[in-house]
């Protein structure tokens, strides 16, 4: 009767609704997004209830918390509910019991639809359920009863709604947190620090979903059992500890509040009522305002702990990881690198929280004391009020950042690294703005609505839609759902805030405007605190219409020059694109087409502009023996059509939509026949979106990859949509990608030629540039004060130009008739120096080691560039490497590193000038292994060769411990190595294999297997395979050896 | 002084606040009465400017106060029903806090805060926190502060509410003092209390105004038609109406309307203003009365 009573009370509350409802539509989100390709079902939905518990129950609970044992406090109903004949031991029991069971009861309902999601994409399977059942009894059902006692010890502790809510969020971050640093494979970026506190963690994680996720690897059933009898234990001494300390009886024998209720005589007093005049200034209202206000906030526990937390959180995080380039490798620390640990994503999650919490405080002071009425009819006018709440949160921002500053500054003190305040101050004032501007429109929701409920409804909602994908998910995916969102990106050495210091500007005005608006509407319909009635819409609020068109034009302006910037704006309009794309053309796939033998470019860099024009002519080949009428011609995407024109060919149909053009030759390209195609057309530096990627022009540095920028022949199979479901949804029939190690049985999907071009090219840039790109420098000359390069390929080369201009000098080393060169900015500083020396002594190693055992280099240059982040730390274009700056040439190798990462990244890169520029390409479903895998095991050959064995040993237990990680975190089914398109299988494994091979069979062996793939496949000859190499290499060891080979590389 | 002409207020939940109430108060103290859920805070509320109305014009001394809440606010003393009090602040520096609000300059409000604290017997605890008062206590700073400045329009919703029998007296005479020259508008369910202070009165029920008028022009048509019975008789008078029932000494004490004296025993009473309130009430369909 009692526990009906009670759930009487429960079923009235909105708050309980709302988390009915918010819960199960979280988990429909959740099991939408986090959907893996290939994996168990068993272990993808027990991940999937792991990530829907670990994000909510934490949250559910303490949301729900106050309304369950708070509730007399807050309706001042303690004395009535008191002096009831139920003792308090029944009565904690019964709401902590009805808590759990509220929360439970949620949680289930969220799960129910997380199994209803899975079974629709699955199909119905009975372990499922077995699943549900032992999940909700073994893990949930503790899990909410250990959160339920946590909130009662703390409700009876403190008797604050506030202290609970604080509590849960760090409950909630806190354990994010650590099980980010316990591998937990929710978490994006996850790994384990400590192998300790991993096995720790197996048995004490208090919600065991370390030991369940652990369970995929190996069992872990014992370690579960033991952490349950542990939880329910933990469960009954706090809630035992939580009544036992506080007694219904406590709250009433302290000091009442009537206590200066002192017997007085009425006198009659001798003074009389004289009025008094107002003087009407709004200055010391406005700071009487402001100045109650802020006291009340700094002067709450709350907020005094968290000021002193967050400096401490900011102090450990740069502390500990300001100096970290990658594992194994170091930098000299600037300010600059500190703030990349504590500006960016932690600053702007826990302001916003903050900020959010702060409005609330603010707006709400009065209303919460229940003084808002006596507020609200004092002659203050609305913007006063709202104005100095405005100024309080911006006080407030100021307040958290100067913290920060403090938290950073002290870090890199106690570091000694490189200290530049002016560095943090700029980058404070860049991440303070977005923060104050959330705050600002948290206060005007607060005194827009006249409902509490709604108003921190309208905030979590701006909340969800600014930390989670969930419009993406909708379809609606833009920049503008993310409130005061801009583009800024972490600064770093190279270019300090050139990736995206342009971008933050346009976006920051309009949300300015916006939130001015905003605060505009606000003044106009405030319900100055007391929550009464607004006053209704008149004529003369019509100029409010000005400042909302404004926005809205504003707004509408931005949106067209993204679009314009970048036209397929969200992952559907581009999977919509691929899907039409694949429609289209299908049966372009097996049309003959020609070839691209020759490409004549001219371009033009204007870095400072930046902005480059391309002039290029493609002499087109028709290597098939029947003639070619018609042909392909594209453009990705995102790009507006270029100019073409093809000799002897005319447009006859065009695509606007797809970026695609049919052209018909007026007579047929016959057998080995060429014809030119030319194309003009500009490529400008984004200037709504971050630079990076393959296409990047400022003036630090400007590199433009010819995929995907330039036009394209024929059928791309690479716009295909590869996901199954997603061929599926666009009603596309299923396409199994070939395993590589199936490719040489059934001989399919196999191409006769490699795609091999020469390059010519004229390039101009600003004065003191340099130009980098395929072919031997022929000529350089300034005129009209711009440097002008010609370059000339003297063999054929992989198909993937790319042009490159930066502003700083080569470090130049003629090597076997070779000439190598390293661009990279300061090189006189000496551990650039160093950095360059070590590049180029790798590069050096690399080029003697093919050339003694394998084929020598057949290019005369060799270019490694210090690129800006551009996506990757290496890449390896034909005759061209990029290394990312910091990794490259601003790190060094820690004290513990038993190998150098700089020597190892330029080897592996300079491998790809035979492992994936040589062989390894022109066979779309067969790149990975001789590519990737195969540049690991020039790695572990020439860094024995160089320093040592140690140096690879240690190698190969880098490369193992990482590949344990990451085995751990990926529950998709294993596949063998050569078929494997996991990253972590291609580098990490493979680097466990080849040791293991060399171990066994020696590099004799691979070295002959790999000369004979050479000898068979290598251009002009057909491409090679994954198989070709396995095959070689069992023609090359003993017969006991070959079980090996398939256990290593063809086993899953 | 404070006219109000069709006033009305529905609120979202269908609830009919306020129905096309027309009236005008004059200075000095006015008194309000209603039952429960009459009207009389949304009026109140509307009369302070918390909320706004469907329709309707209020004038306070030629000032539309519906166009121009700011201006009205400045000429405004208010104390509602219940009110808290922010934590960690003692009365002198709340009192300083609202004054400071209503924009009183620095000497004044150090001296009518004196003045006040002196009048409403709070001077000793001028420094104690607000939060820690007794109800009669908060009560007096809550009249402390409806007084800060100069209002021209008052507004109390019972503010004897909690006080003792001499604290209410010595605020009764506070407020006749205060209210020479300008409008006290006392909202309370002491009848009495409005009879012995206030001139004039306004009562309302079910939102609407059922009568108002200087006090003695109200209690004047019943006199002589208040009769005073110790039980009742079987059968009343045509048109006859109970008043009240009250008991005095434990013995049942009926007070009734009739033009002739219901029963033998019926002592003419003299008419007070409850008579009258009840009369309304009563003769227009409500059994609810406080």
């Amino acid at each position: 009767m009692r526990l009906i009573n009670e759930l009487g009370y429960v079923f009235r509350q909105p708050l309980v609704w709302l988390c009915f409802l918010a819960a199960p539509l979280f988990a429909f989100t959740l099991a939408s997004g986090l959907a893996v390709e290939g994996s168990d079902v068993i272990n993808q939905f027990k991940l999937h209830l792991v990530a829907l518990h670990m994000m909510q129950l934490a949250l559910l609970t303490g949301a729900l918390a106050p309304t369950f044992f708070l509730r007399d406090q807050i309706h001042n109903m303690q004395e009535l509910v008191a002096v009831t004949p139920i003792t308090f031991k029944q009565s904690a029991l019964l709401r902590v019991g009805t808590l759990v069971l509220c929360v439970f009861v949620i949680a289930l309902i969220s799960t129910l639809v997380m199994v209803v999601m899975q079974m629709h994409s699955k199909g119905f399977d009975w372990q499922i359920i077995n699943q549900l059942a032992w999940n909700s009894l073994f893990v949930l059902l503790p899990n909410s009863c250990l959160l339920g006692v946590i909130a009662f010890w703390f409700c009876q502790k403190f008797s604050s709604a506030l202290v609970n809510y604080v509590v849960f969020a760090v409950l909630w971050i806190g354990y994010l947190l650590l099980a980010s640093v316990t591998g937990n494979r929710i978490l994006a970026g996850s790994s384990i620090i400590s192998e300790t506190s991993y096995q720790l963690f197996i048995w004490l994680d208090p919600f065991a979903y370390t030991a369940i996720i652990g369970s995929f690897i190996e069992p872990q059933g014992w370690a579960i059992a033991v952490n349950r009898v542990l939880i329910l234990l933990l469960t009954t001494v706090i809630y035992c500890s939580a009544v036992a300390a506080s007694s219904v009886f406590s709250s009433f024998n302290k000091p009442v509040k009537n206590a200066l209720s002192y017997s007085q005589s009425v006198t009659v007093a001798s003074v009389s009522y004289q009025p008094a005049s107002a003087i009407n200034h709004e200055l010391p209202i406005f700071f009487a305002f402001y100045k109650a206000a802020l006291c009340n906030v700094l002067k709450h526990p709350m907020t005094l702990l968290i000021l002193l937390v967050w400096p401490a959180m900011v102090f450990n995080s740069v502390a500990s990881s300001a100096d970290y380039a990658e594992p194994l490798s170091v930098i000299s620390a600037t300010s600059i690198d500190a703030i990349n640990h504590y500006a960016f994503d932690m600053q702007i999650l826990i302001g916003c929280l903050l900020m959010v919490l702060w409005s609330w405080q603010v707006s709400c002071y009065a209303k919460r004391f229940n003084m808002a009425e006596l507020i609200a009819v004092t002659p203050v006018k609305t913007a006063t009020i709202l104005s100095s709440q405005l100024l309080i949160l911006t006080t407030l921002v100021i307040i958290f950042s100067t913290m920060s500053f403090v938290g950073a500054s002290l870090a890199q003190w106690f570091n000694g690294s490189q200290y530049q305040a002016y560095d943090h101050v700029y980058v404070l004032c860049l991440t303070a703005l977005p923060l104050m501007l959330i705050a600002w429109v948290t206060v005007c929701v607060f005194n827009l609505c006249r409902s509490i409920l709604i108003a921190a409804l309208v905030v979590f909602v701006m909340l969800l839609l600014k930390f989670t994908p969930v419009m993406t998910y909708l379809g609606l995916t833009h920049t503008f759902w993310s409130l005061a969102w801009t583009p800024l990106q972490p600064p770093n050495e190279f270019w300090q805030y050139r990736a995206s210091l342009n971008s933050y500007w346009p976006y920051m005005s309009v949300w300015l405007v916006a939130c001015i608006s905003f605060i505009l509407l606000s003044c106009a319909f405030n319900h100055r605190g007391a929550g009464l009635g607004r006053r209704a819409v008149k004529r003369k609020d019509a100029w409010l219409i000005m400042p909302v068109l404004l926005s809205i034009g504003l707004f509408v302006q931005l949106h067209m020059r993204l679009v314009y910037e970048k036209p397929l704006t969200n992952s559907h309009k581009r999977e919509a694109f691929k899907a039409n794309y694949e429609k289209t053309f299908a049966d372009w796939q097996h049309k003959l087409q020609p070839q691209v033998s020759h490409i004549d470019a001219k371009i033009d860099f204007y870095p400072h502009q930046q902005f480059a024009k391309f002039d290029l002519t493609y002499t087109l080949k028709n290597p098939h023996a029947r003639a070619i009428k018609q042909i392909l011609v594209g453009r990705a995407g995102f790009y507006k059509w270029a100019k073409v024109k093809i000799a002897g060919a005319t447009q006859i149909a065009f695509y606007p939509d797809l970026n695609q053009a049919v052209y018909e030759f007026a007579v047929a390209i016959k057998p080995h026949e060429t014809r030119q195609l030319t194309t003009q057309f500009e490529v400008h530096q984004a200037t709504l979106w971050p630079a990076g990627g393959h296409q990047i022009i400022t003036p630090e540095f400007s590199y433009i990859r010819a995929v995907p920028v330039l036009p394209t022949i024929g059928y791309q199979i690479n716009y295909e949509l590869t996901d199954t479901s997603l061929r599926a949804q666009y009603g596309l029939q299923p396409k199994v990608r070939p395993l590589a190690s199936a490719l040489l049985t059934k001989g399919q999907n196999r191409p006769e030629h490699y795609e091999r071009i020469t390059m010519s090219s004229k390039i101009s840039t600003a004065a003191g540039y340099q130009v980098v790109t395929q072919g031997k420098q022929i000529a350089h000359q300034r005129e009209q004060g711009r440097e002008i390069f010609e370059f000339k390929t003297l063999t054929a080369i992989n198909n993937l130009p790319a042009w490159l201009s930066v502003p700083f000098t080569a470090e130049t080393k003629k090597h076997d008739g070779i000439t190598l060169q390293v661009f990279a900015k300061n090189q006189d500083v000496l551990e650039r120096a160093d950095a360059t020396a070590v590049n180029l002594q790798a590069m050096s190693d690399t080029l003697d080691w093919f050339k003694n055992n394998i084929v020598a280099y057949k290019a005369k240059q060799l270019s490694l560039v210090a690129a800006a982040p551009f996506g990757s730390t290496g890449y390896a274009l034909p005759q061209i490497i990029l290394i990312e700056d910091k990794v490259g040439f601003r790190a060094r190798p820690s004290d513990d590193a038993g190998f150098d990462q700089r020597y190892r990244r330029a080897v592996h890169e300079t491998a790809h000038q035979w492992f994936g520029h040589d062989i390894g390409n022109s066979v779309p479903a067969d790149s990975a292994f001789l590519v990737e895998s195969m540049a690991k095991y020039i790695e572990l050959v020439i860094i024995e060769k160089r320093y040592g064995k140690a140096a690879m040993n240690a190698l190969v237990d880098y490369e193992t411990k990482r590949y344990k990680q990451a085995s751990r975190m990926d529950i998709a089914a294993k596949v063998a190595l050569i078929d494997s398109t996991k990253s972590y299988d291609q580098y990490s494994k493979a680097t466990i294999v080849f040791a293991k091979l060399r171990a066994e069979i020696g590099d004799e062996a691979i070295i002959s297997a790999l000369k004979s793939v050479w000898q068979e496949y290598a251009y002009p000859n057909r491409p090679a395979t994954a198989m070709d190499f396995i095959q070689a290499l069992k023609q090359q060891v003993e017969a006991q050896h070959i079980a090996l080979i398939n256990t290593l590389f063809l086993d899953v | 002084m404070l006219t109000l002409t069709n006033i009305n207020k529905k609120y979202a939940d269908g609830t009919q606040a306020l129905s096309d109430i027309s009236i005008t108060l004059p200075t000095g103290m006015v008194g309000l009465l209603g039952p429960n859920g009459a009207g009389k805070s949304s009026l109140m509320r509307t009369l302070a400017c918390l909320q706004s109305v469907d329709n309707g014009q209020v004038n306070f001394n030629g000032l539309d106060v519906l166009q121009h809440p700011d201006e009205m606010r400045k000429q405004l003393g208010y104390l509602p029903q219940q009110f808290g009090v922010y934590p960690n602040m003692s009365c002198i520096a709340l009192l300083e806090h609202i004054a400071i609000l209503k924009g009183l300059g620095r000497k004044d409000r150090k001296q009518q805060i004196s003045e006040l604290l002196a009048l409403l017997n709070l001077s000793q605890f001028a420094n104690k926190k607000v939060s820690h008062f007794s109800g009669g206590m908060k009560q007096r700073f809550g009249i402390a502060q409806a007084l800060l400045g100069d209002p021209k329009l008052i507004i109390l919703d019972e503010p004897t509410a909690g006080l003792d029998p001499a604290e209410r007296e010595s605020l009764n005479n506070l407020l006749v003092t205060i209210s020479k020259q300008r409008l006290v508008l006392l909202s309370t369910h002491i009848v009495e209390d409005i009879e012995n202070q206030c001139h004039f009165v306004a009562m309302i029920n079910q939102g609407r105004l059922i009568q108002s008028g200087e006090v003695d022009a109200l209690i004047k048509p019943l006199h002589g038609y208040v009769w005073l019975l110790k039980s009742l008789p079987t059968a009343l008078p045509q048109g006859a109406v109970v008043l009240s029932q009250s008991y005095r000494y434990g013995k049942p004490l009926f007070r009734v309307y009739a033009r002739v004296a219901p029963a033998e025993h019926a002592i003419p009473a003299e008419v007070t203003l409850q008579d009258t309130y009840f009369y309304e009430l009563r003769s227009r369909g409500s059994n609810t009365c406080d």
